[in-house]
């Protein structure tokens, strides 16, 4: 109280008189030096290194102790581990240092993706070397990791100037690889003469065009990340990235649809023998319905204007193409096809771009809570931890898969993708998965009392429990896509191609399920203050869940009555797995998860309405 | 009159057999600063969970800004900023990511919004955290993230449980300063149990103890309350007595002794004039030696202490000690 001014010796100073002294704290919490980060740091450099001179002198001197496969390994290791250390360590030095590596990593991905390769295969040069050859996987991998070491960077930095040049950096490399790749065949379908470069063929798209586009992405998301994208670039960045998805999208439909419409002309509207086909005339209709009421929107006052306008321009040229199409043919050249596979890959593309972008710029309640619960996962141990434990549960079993293959002498029948999913690893820790991923959802906000904060906002409680419900179902799904790429390395590895799609039917009944464990974990989560009792009560439903698969297959059924033993098999979902992966998608099983979960969804909001009834 | 900002009427809120507030009513206008004041467990925080809509009463009704807080609870919550007591953040997020995502949820309009979030950075003291994770925040700053966050929509109304508990004395002073700052374009509802910073920024008081409001006045009628003589005088107290209400303007005596023949006397006089010379002259001159001759104010304090622990049902427990 001294230091302040007043010079009469007041028991308190008057309240507004005095300026107080300029506040220096806030209680400066003095890291400790990282000195266990930097010995992992030096460890993953190590490693890296190790790694790296076994990759190369396996491929130039010939065998050696370290066979490239564990080089690759190591070096793996390595960069995870340097990666740890940049993450966690923000010293001046360290983090200048892991800047300068990122500047590497791009210099050796421009370098990968310029010099034409391959360079050498098995001692033999190849006679048609070609840029752009080692794009997939050693550039993106190389722009994924100068990624993955810039951000670090820009978030450590202190000095304005640095910290700007990192993040006008991720932006313009964002920007520049989305416009190639998704720009490149576009520009390269609309001129002709643009396809002698390779950029502009469709070809490119398919292969490593989809990966630049998504590693462009990821390049703009963390450029977005650093910056408020309430107001000014930041969010002129984030529209323009939603609005170049959206116009790719719709080129890429109108691409395919138009010119087939006005092609075929009247004549698709009859029967072969000339008259009228009603179910055909009334599917025209309904389209030509379709952009009168896209046009409509237009009329909307709320909206702005852009979007009315852009509404407008849709409506009325999606008519006026379809009318048209429906009285004249006035092109006469048959279209070429476009929409398989170029077409559907720029329309899926273009969607994930103007999600992302929806997700930063939407001012929606449930867009915000969303992105919190996310983001909660991502900057939380607990979620790394589901992750890495899933990753390595689903390794395990791929290598017994793989082993498996292997050792049976005689050709397995497809599909050969059953036993990898079905196996007790991977259910095993489906069932601890669940409760972990649950489990802290409403009880932490309980716990500590921010739910009170939450629901003193003009926020309802259903948007809190859907919000919650689809980041956690929606992290639930990335911990299992490595399972699925994991076969990639199966198909590299061997060579021999194999039914991949029951994976897709694998993957739908995964999602639908995962509605009902995420909706009963996050029922269970409401209905208490304490994390552990929360995640005891969702172990004992997914105990309960993999015993029905057990009542099921039982000879005897544990002597239960007829009627348990129905449920019982219903709520087995190893055997929707068993079923989708022999790729039989049992729709009604699927629906039964998803109505599960939603009803549980339900009680959720009721139980957190309950505070409210006396 | 307009609507007032705070209408509360008959409240009740039990939990099971605890009665935690019962039948509270009192009136807040828009603009005034109201400190609610209380020993720990008299139903301040309750009641401003029903007047935030975060709990139901269990009878009775209240009012913010003319909406009901059990029937209208979205119109309610969009004007109101509520700093509950302890603030809970979440640990993960950063001060200015968590201010951005608290605008967006209370539907801050996106034109304006990032210049809003600083003005509320600037107004609780919290731009130099800004880049701060919240879990290594210490109390002050949790509080002042609080304090921002009540402020980010501009809400005519702002419900502070206990701003400046746990804080240092200057970010006391600091805190209070701002929520000074804030009256007249803010109805401000503080609840606390320290009466100093009451005395130093409310202007209004409203006292609650075990569930009911026991007092209601504004600072200004507290500091015009009538005040005593106080004299210790040595010598026969019934003489003393007389002689002390035969005196001109005085309406009341009251008598205790303090030790061996010496008495302290409570006098009150009309319209609270003072006295003490005129009485120090008379005493004299009665040859009863003086001691003691005060003329006191009944302060905040005084008025608490009173209010507090004063009996009037029988209560199987002593009254909580005040926290002060």
């Amino acid at each position: 109280m001294s230091t302040t001014s007043t010079p009469t010796t007041e028991p308190n100073p008057p309240i507004g008189s005095a300026p107080l002294q300029v506040e220096t704290a806030p209680s400066q919490m003095m890291a400790d030096i990282p000195t266990f980060t930097r010995i992992i740091g030096f460890a993953g450099l190590f490693f890296l290194v190790l790694g790296a001179v076994a990759v190369i002198t396996n491929m130039y001197v010939g065998p050696r102790i370290v066979g490239p496969g564990m080089g690759y390994l190591l070096a793996f290791v390595g960069v995870g581990l340097m990666l740890f250390h940049a993450i966690r360590d923000g010293e001046q030095e360290v983090r200048r240092m892991y800047a300068m590596l990122a500047v590497a990593w791009l210099v050796l991905a421009v370098a990968a993706a310029v010099i034409p390769g391959p360079l050498s295969e098995s001692g033999v040069l190849s006679k048609d070397k070609k840029s752009g050859y080692n794009l997939l996987p050693w550039g993106v991998g190389f722009g994924l990791l100068g990624l993955l070491f810039t951000i670090p960077f820009t978030r450590h930095e202190t000095d304005e100037k640095y910290k700007a040049a990192a993040e006008q950096g991720l932006l313009w490399i964002g920007a520049g690889l989305a416009l190639v790749s998704l720009l490149g065949p576009v520009l390269g379908d609309l001129f002709t003469w643009l396809r002698q470069y390779q950029i502009f063929r469709a070809d490119f798209l398919i292969g490593p065009g989809i990966a630049l586009a998504l590693l462009g992405l990821a390049f703009l998301c963390a450029h977005l990340g650093q910056r408020d994208t309430s107001e000014g670039t930041g969010y002129w960045v984030a529209f323009t990235v939603g609005a170049a998805g959206a116009a790719v999208a719709i080129y890429a439909i109108g691409r395919a649809v138009v010119p087939t419409v006005l092609y075929e002309g009247p004549a698709v509207l009859r029967k072969p023998i000339g008259s009228l086909d009603t179910w055909r005339v009334v599917g025209r209709v309904l389209m030509i319905l379709l952009f009168v009421g896209i046009g409509a929107l237009a009329a909307l006052r709320q909206l702005p204007n852009w979007l009315r306008i852009t509404f407008a321009a849709l409506g009325v040229i999606g008519a006026a193409v379809f009318v048209l199409g429906s009285f004249s043919s006035p092109v006469h050249t048959p279209p070429l096809p476009s929409l398989v596979p170029t077409g559907i890959v720029l329309v899926v593309l273009g969607t994930i771009y103007l999600a992302i972008a929806l997700g930063i710029c939407s001012d929606n309640q449930f867009i915000a809570l969303t992105r919190r619960e996310l983001a909660a996962y991502f900057l939380s141990p607990i979620g790394y931890l589901v992750l890495g434990g899933m990753v390595l549960a689903q390794w395990g079993a791929y290598w017994a898969f793989v082993d498996g293959l292997t050792e049976s002498r005689r050709a397995v029948q497809e599909p050969i993708v059953r036993g990898y999913f079905v196996s007790l690893l991977t259910v095993f820790a489906l069932v601890l998965q669940v409760p972990a991923l649950t489990m802290r959802l409403m009880s932490e906000e309980k716990r500590s009392g921010s739910l009170e904060v939450l629901l003193t906002a003009p926020v309802n409680e259903t948007p809190i429990v859907l919000s919650k419900f689809f980041a956690t179902w929606l992290f639930f799904l990335i911990t299992w896509l490595p399972a699925g790429l994991f076969l990639i390395a199966l198909r590299v590895e061997v060579g021999q191609p194999f039914d991949y799609r029951p994976l897709l039917s694998f993957y739908v009944a995964l999602a639908a399920q995962g509605v009902a464990f995420i909706g009963v974990g996050l029922f269970c989560s409401t209905m208490t203050k304490n994390q552990i009792v929360a995640a005891v009560l969702m172990f004992v439903v997914m105990v309960f869940l993999v015993a029905c698969y057990l009542i099921k297959g039982s000879q005897t059924a544990l002597g239960l009555p007829t009627f348990l033993q129905i449920v019982a098999g219903k709520m087995s979902f190893i055997d929707v797995w068993i079923e989708a992966l022999s790729g039989r998608l049992p729709l009604r099983d699927t629906a039964i998860f998803i109505s599960i979960g939603v009803f549980f969804l339900f009680l959720s909001v009721k139980v957190l309405e309950a505070r409210k009834w006396n | 009159m307009a609507t007032p900002a705070i209408r509360v009427q008959n409240l009740v809120k039990n939990y099971g057999p605890v009665l935690a507030v019962d039948n509270i009513s009192f009136e807040v206008q828009p603009g005034e600063l109201v400190g609610f004041l209380g020993p720990n467990g008299a139903g301040k925080s309750t009641s401003m969970k029903i007047l935030t809509t975060y709990l139901p009463a269990s009878s009775g009704y209240a009012w913010l800004a003319g909406f009901d807080v059990m029937y209208q609870s979205m119109q309610v919550r969009e004007r109101i900023g509520y700093l509950p007591e302890s603030v809970p953040l979440y640990p993960e997020m950063r001060v200015v990511e968590y201010l951005q995502y608290r605008a967006r949820l209370k539907g801050v309009e996106r034109v304006g919004r990032t210049s809003r979030i600083d003005y509320c950075m600037e107004k609780s003291r919290i731009r130099e955290v800004k880049n701060r994770l919240l879990g290594t925040l210490s109390k002050g700053y949790r509080q002042r993230v609080g304090l921002a966050d009540t402020l980010l929509a501009d809400p005519p109304i702002l419900i502070l449980d206990e701003p400046t508990s746990g804080l240092d004395p200057i970010q006391i002073a600091e805190t209070l300063n701002t929520i000074k700052e804030l009256r007249g374009q803010h109805t401000v509802m503080l609840s606390t149990h320290i009466l100093t910073e009451v005395e130093k920024v409310c202007e209004r008081v409203i006292i609650i103890n075990k569930g009911r409001v026991r007092f209601d006045d504004t600072m200004k009628a507290i500091e015009r309350r009538e005040p005593v003589h106080e004299l210790e005088v040595r010598g026969p107290v019934e003489q003393v007595t007389k002689f002390l209400q035969e005196q001109s303007g005085v309406v009341n005596v009251n008598a205790t002794p303090v030790d061996d023949g010496v008495t302290a006397y409570h006098v009150k006089t009309q319209g609270g004039k003072d006295i003490r010379e005129e009485l120090g002259l008379k005493i004299a001159t009665k040859g009863w030696p003086v001691r003691r001759l005060d003329l006191k104010r009944e302060g905040l304090e005084h008025l608490y202490f009173a209010v507090v622990m004063q009996k009037d049902e029988p209560q199987p427990q002593l009254a909580p000690p005040p926290a002060a």
